[in-house]
């Protein structure tokens, strides 16, 4: 395990490259959501990848990191409440809080995010509890501090969770109605959602609720993801209609088999999708073995990645700027020690917005165990 | 994906699988011989031959038998669950007592494992209600009980229906607020006699709203549509002291000239107490599942006659087993236990075919077994509903959901 | 106003006296008769003797309570002494037998774990509606055990659902015990298991400690049994050694058995095989773990496995250690897959019958009493018709040692004969009469809460139906309601 202190240390340790430099990456492996390559430079600067190159395109004065190891884009977690206050994770006071920025509950230097990092997690989707009918809207955030994007979605649920008696709605045909309501005469977050300045989350816990999910989507033309159902797989050929990703239900210790078998279904039929998290309540490192179970049960490699980083990057509201090794994208970056699909596999270092947050001092990581 | 295999035996051998993805959609054209086919109530039809095509009934012919056809002692048509109670959550909006305008529909969720053991227990159409929390808890739905998993490909669209509940389930819950009203349960009724004036003053400000326009409150429309006949109402009332309110409460908009409430009286277990009541409000009857016992909800007594007796007197009757699926308290063995109270055969077919297709409005699509019909056959190894004849195999819109082979 | 005589003559200590008493206040269907004809002979349209081919045009000759002649009119002669019941439109089914049944019951179950010292001959309650409903359903045997919730329960009693005390109902006392594998409230497997254990290897204990005093010439236990009062003249008064096929303690042939604990005793003879075990399983680990402790204490083969339709994984265990079967609760279960939702549907007692395990239908399972119901979807299921009939007739009659008296129709056996207006599984099939031993127990025309049931007519003692109530009346106070609602 690797712990704060550890982290605080390599980041003063680092050789770090100041902002204005032009740094040349060169790893033994470059993963891009077309595959992996060898003998790929990447230049970063400014914080942004500026472009891709060859070893034999490099300058001869320029400033070479020699890498040992896998060179990947950060991961994203999509759905996840790291570094929130409890009570902004818990907030049901209001059926409707279309207004409530989960930008706000942003608390850019817990100690969570040292734990994201440590994983090679550089996104995170900020989202809100269920429990209510619109819990406000998400914000992608990366650990150290950035806002993505601080209105990314809407939250919209259509899930029985927000049914508590004595409460307004108890019924799918009553919520629905008051999202309709709503829609009608959008105000606020709805306004937004409605001008399509943000996406809609669209919780949905069982298939029957993503099928209404994607028909409310549908009718009133929204863009978005659907999160929250297992079996989501089974709807594959709807939601490809439907033009929704999908952030399938966090990696379960207890059985995964629906969330693999959607994993196969959504990939085969084309349908963007990444995996929540819902860290601090589950480990960080739970997010790549959500992807690697996949690969495991028969998924192609590269696709599982992607699931990782690509996919949920167009999805989480960071489209162009996180999820992928490509120019001009945030030069948040993970040295692996092998294949990231491969469990054995562990992170060496870890660059945010081009500087380095996180790196492990893998033969004296022993030190750590002890504490 | 749902599948479902069939134990014979000693190995699990998987004789039926159902795949619900389109690229592999089932076969819905078979031909099925039938020693007896009991095509509607009084008709029958021996060594009969049905084709189907596509999902219908294409031919019914005596006489022969094809090479590859499916064969049974006996075929009828798929049987109807005329209050068939199928996934409870979040069927009923109760933050209001009235709800007029939202439907069950949107609730019902064709994923429920519940949808194929119904179908492969010989029901193959089912009207759904949302849970009886409300006076009035908004409209029903009549579904097929297999067939794609989407919501608009199995609903059926028959007269519509409002539904509500007279008794005690409404009030249930509710409480007067002592102070600070705290939740929307610190409302009326809170008793029999509130859910009654409840049912009536719907009715009254409904209409009342036709003449006095600022008086216009949501969902009055759909209560002036019940009035004018063209919305169905579906009561839940199992006690005689329910059934007499409900039948009441329609009399009086009668005679106040408001409109004539075309009337099904559901779980009407103690319909045998005042049958008259009941034949004098052209009203059709929903019974519930025969208990062992004879007693039912609400303290209400059924006794094993109802049936018969009722269907003596011309009401229209209909069975339910109120979601049950278990071998001793199915739809069919609900007539079974019909019969033994007196029912007849022919009137035990009509009360889960012929009768409540006509009373949900869906006589074109099911009911019989005749050309042009859905294709939803039982097909059994003896005479119908006997306790000792199995369900060998049921088709659901053509699709086999049961496989008699 | 019965039971609360009931208790205060019980306390006064003229339980049976007030038995009696109650019995006679109550307007009971099916009331003792008084004068029984000593021959009595039934003509039916069918016999369904279950002991050959149904007999057309049959006559059933019963002399002093057993069956002695059975055959067709042909061939069988009515003595001329007879009392006759003429019902050639019936048919005549022997009383169907109930392998295991915890109601009738004051309660049927006991707080303490071990209890095989108690009887339920001291709980059945004879005027309870269940032994009028077994009359009315044809129930003409009946072993009542004590409820699951036990470790070693109290003694069994096989009972006729006649008569207004416990006495006139017994057909045999101390019928067996009931042991549960299936944790009692708050326990787990484990410790449900372990106290079982326990219960023996105290027994042996106990049994080496007393063999051991008996040799050192202590005779503490002679005086125990003296101080409560103990039989030990006869065979109490004679030792004998350990019997059984499992574990022996040496030497017990030097104690009296009547100086053996009365707590002890029962267990002893659960060991010894001398006493029949119902063994109570809900999942198939429960028949696993109850066959491994039923041969390790000897009483393996005096045994019958009461098991829920989920226990049917264990049927080649069960099958293996030959030990029958009573199914109770659902004959079809139905597990789902938790991954792929797949549903499989094993209907249980065919798979029984493919094993070649012995098994009775029960219908002590709450939806419903009737146990033609559960024969009837036995062969809905596609049982073999007999088959379905023997499991509520011939089989819980071997189980109960009694194949020679009851189940079935045959010269020796007990007059037991329902008498059926069709087929015994049809649907619409009614019992119009049930004879036991000889004797008229249940005609339907006097049935008055079957009545009530299928009429809905008051029941004896309530008050009538409520009258048809004149409607204007109620209409014109209802519109003037009406109004005022406005």
């Amino acid at each position: 395990m690797l712990t704060l202190t550890l982290t605080l240390a390599a980041l003063t340790a680092a050789p770090t490259p100041t902002v204005a430099d032009t740094v040349y990456l060169k790893p033994d492996f470059v993963h891009t959501p077309e595959g992996v390559a060898e003998n790929v430079v990447v230049v970063v600067k400014d914080g942004k990848i500026s472009a891709l190159s060859t070893a034999d395109a490099v300058p001869a004065s320029a400033k070479v990191l020699e890498l040992e190891g896998h060179l990947t884009a950060g991961m994203i977690a999509l759905s996840d409440q790291s570094g929130m206050d409890a009570r902004e994770a818990q907030d049901t006071t209001r059926m409707v809080m279309d207004g409530a920025d989960l930008a706000h509950a942003f608390t850019r230097d817990h100690s969570d995010y040292d734990r994201l990092a440590a994983e090679g997690i550089t996104s995170v989707l900020l989202t809100p509890p269920s429990g209510t009918l619109s819990g406000g809207r998400t914000a992608l955030v990366k650990p150290g501090g950035a806002i993505v994007a601080p209105r990314a979605h809407l939250h919209l649920s259509f899930s029985s969770s927000l049914f508590t008696r004595g409460r307004k709605p108890t019924s799918y045909a009553g919520a629905i109605q008051m999202l309709e309501e709503r829609m009608a005469e959008p105000k606020g977050g709805f306004a937004l959602l409605r001008e399509g300045k943000v996406s809609a989350l669209l919780q949905a816990d069982t298939r029957a609720e993503a099928t209404r999910a994607a028909a409310f989507a549908k009718r009133h033309g929204l863009a978005g993801l659907i999160y929250g159902c297992a079996r989501v797989g089974d709807l594959a050929a709807t939601l490809k209609d439907s033009g929704l990703g999908v952030a399938l239900p966090a990696w379960n210790p207890g059985g995964n088999e629906r969330i693999q078998a959607s994993a196969q279904a959504l990939h085969k039929a084309g349908v963007p999708f990444g995996f929540a998290l819902d860290a601090p309540g589950r480990h960080p490192a739970s997010l790549r073995m959500a992807a690697a179970a996949c690969v495991r049960a028969g998924m192609d490699t590269n696709a599982a990645w992607n699931a990782l980083t690509s996919g949920p990057g167009s999805l989480s509201g960071g489209l162009g700027r996180v999820g992928a090794i490509a120019a001009g994208f945030d030069a948040d970056l993970v040295l692996w020690t092998g294949h990231p699909m491969e469990l054995t596999s562990a992170v060496e270092r870890v660059w945010i917005d081009g500087e380095t947050v996180h790196e492990a001092d893998l033969p004296e990581a022993e030190e750590g165990d002890d504490q | 994906m749902i599948t479902t295999t069939i134990v014979a035996g000693l190995v699990a051998a998987p004789l039926f699988s159902a795949p619900v993805l389109q690229d592999d959609a089932p076969s819905t054209s078979w031909t099925i011989h039938a020693d007896t086919l009991y095509v509607s109530p009084g008709k029958v039809v021996e060594d009969a031959l049905i084709r189907v095509q596509d999902g219908k009934i294409l031919s019914v012919t005596p006489g022969g038998s094809a090479s590859d056809s499916l064969h049974a002692v006996a075929v009828t048509a798929g049987m109807i669950d005329a209050s068939a109670r199928i996934g409870a959550e979040g069927s009923v909006e109760e933050s209001s007592e009235v709800i007029t305008r939202l439907s069950v529909l949107d609730s019902i969720d064709p994923f429920d494992p519940q949808w194929l053991r119904q179908a492969r227990a010989g029901v193959t159409t089912a009207h759904v209600t949302p849970v009886d929390r409300n006076v009035i808890g908004g409209r029903t739905a009549v579904v097929k009980t297999a067939g794609k998993p989407s919501v608009e490909a199995r609903q059926l669209r028959g007269r519509p229906i409002l539904r509500g509940a007279q008794g005690s389930l409404p009030s249930v819950g509710n409480s007067p607020a002592f102070g600070q009203p705290t939740t929307f349960f610190n409302r009326r009724p809170t008793t029999r006699m509130g859910v009654e004036w409840e049912w009536r003053k719907s009715f009254f400000d409904a209409a009342m709203a036709e003449r006095f326009p600022e008086a216009e409150f949501e969902g009055a429309d759909v209560l002036r549509a019940v009035l004018a006949g063209e919305i169905a109402l579906s009561v839940d009332a199992w006690t005689t002291a329910d059934i007499r309110t409900a039948v009441f409460v329609v009399e009086e908009m009668q005679r106040e000239g408001l409109g004539t409430i075309d009337m099904i009286v559901d779980s009407a277990a103690e319909a045998w107490i005042e049958p008259e009541l009941l034949v004098r409000s052209k009203a059709s009857v929903v019974l519930p599942p025969h208990p062992a016992n004879g007693r039912t909800n609400d303290g209400a007594f059924m006794a094993w006659k109802t049936a018969a007796d009722l269907v003596a007197r011309g009401v229209p009757v209909a069975l339910s087993a109120h979601g049950d699926t278990r071998l001793s308290g199915r739809l069919s063995a609900q007539v079974a236990f019909a019969m033994r109270g007196g029912l007849s055969f022919q009137d035990g077919l009509a009360a889960v075919t012929t009768v409540p297709a006509k009373m949900l409005g869906i006589t074109d699509r099911v009911g019989t077994v005749e050309v042009g019909k859905d294709a939803d056959l039982v097909l059994w190894t003896g005479t119908p509903f006997e306790l000792t004849s199995g369900i060998t195999g049921v088709l659901v819109g053509g699709e086999l959901v049961r496989d008699p082979r | 106003m019965q039971r609360s005589l009931t208790y205060l003559a019980q306390r006064l200590g003229l339980a049976f006296a007030s038995l009696a008493l109650a019995g006679s206040s109550i307007a009971a269907p099916t009331a003792e008769p008084s004068t029984a004809a000593d021959k009595y002979a039934i003509k039916a349209g069918t016999v369904i003797t279950m002991a050959g081919d149904p007999i057309p045009n049959g006559v059933i000759v019963i002399t002093d309570g057993r069956v002695s002649a059975v055959g067709s009119a042909d061939d069988v002669q009515i003595p001329w002494d007879a009392e006759v019941l003429d019902v050639p439109h019936l048919t005549a089914f022997p009383g169907f037998v109930e392998a295991c049944t915890s109601q009738g019951m004051d309660r049927p179950n006991e707080s303490i774990d071990i209890t095989p010292f108690l009887d339920v001959r001291d709980s059945v309650d004879p005027v309870k509606f269940f032994f009028e409903d077994a009359r009315r359903w044809g129930i003409t045997t009946l072993n009542v055990q004590q409820g699951n919730e036990t470790v070693i329960s109290g003694m069994g009693m096989i009972v006729r659902p006649r008569g207004m005390t416990v006495e006139a109902m017994m057909v045999r006392p101390q019928s067996g015990v009931k042991i549960s594998m299936a944790p009692k409230r708050n326990k787990s497997r484990a410790t449900q298991a372990m106290v079982l254990r326990d219960a023996f290897s105290e027994l042996r204990r106990y049994l080496e400690e007393v063999v051991q005093e008996t040799k050192d010439g202590n005779d503490r236990a002679r005086r125990e049994a003296l101080a409560q009062g103990r039989d030990l003249t006869g065979d109490n008064g004679k030792g004998r050694a350990m019997e059984g096929s499992a574990w022996k303690v040496e030497g017990l042939e030097a104690v009296p058995r009547g100086e053996i604990d009365e707590k002890q005793a029962p267990l002893l003879a659960i060991v010894e095989g001398r006493l029949p075990v119902t063994l109570n399983c809900e999942t198939p680990m429960d028949v696993i773990r109850g066959i491994e402790i039923a041969r390790e204490n000897g009483f393996l083969g005096n045994m019958t496995i009461l098991m829920t339709a989920g226990c049917h994984k264990a049927a080649d265990a069960i099958a293996k250690a030959g030990v029958p079967v009573i199914l109770t609760g659902n004959l079809m279960h139905t597990e789902t897959d938790p991954v792929t939702e797949e549903e499989t549907e094993t209907f249980v007692p065919k798979l029984l019958k493919e094993k070649g395990i012995a098994f009775a239908l029960t219908g002590d399972s709450g939806a419903t009493q009737e146990l033609w119901v559960h024969a009837a979807l036995c062969v809905g299921q596609g049982l073999d018709r007999n088959e379905a009939l023997a499991a509520v007739t011939t089989v819980p009659a071997k189980l109960l040692g009694l194949e020679k008296h009851v189940g079935s129709i045959a010269t020796g056996c007990d007059g037991n004969v329902l008498l059926f207006t069709g087929d015994p599984l049809s649907a619409t099939s009614q019992i119009d009469y049930v004879v036991l031993e000889g004797e008229m127990l249940y005609d339907r025309s006097k049935d008055t809460r079957l009545r009530h049931l299928i009429d809905g007519q008051a029941q004896p003692g309530t008050a009538p139906a409520e009258e048809e109530a004149p409607t204007d009346i109620h209409e014109e106070e209802r519109r003037q309601g009406a109004g005022e609602g406005r």
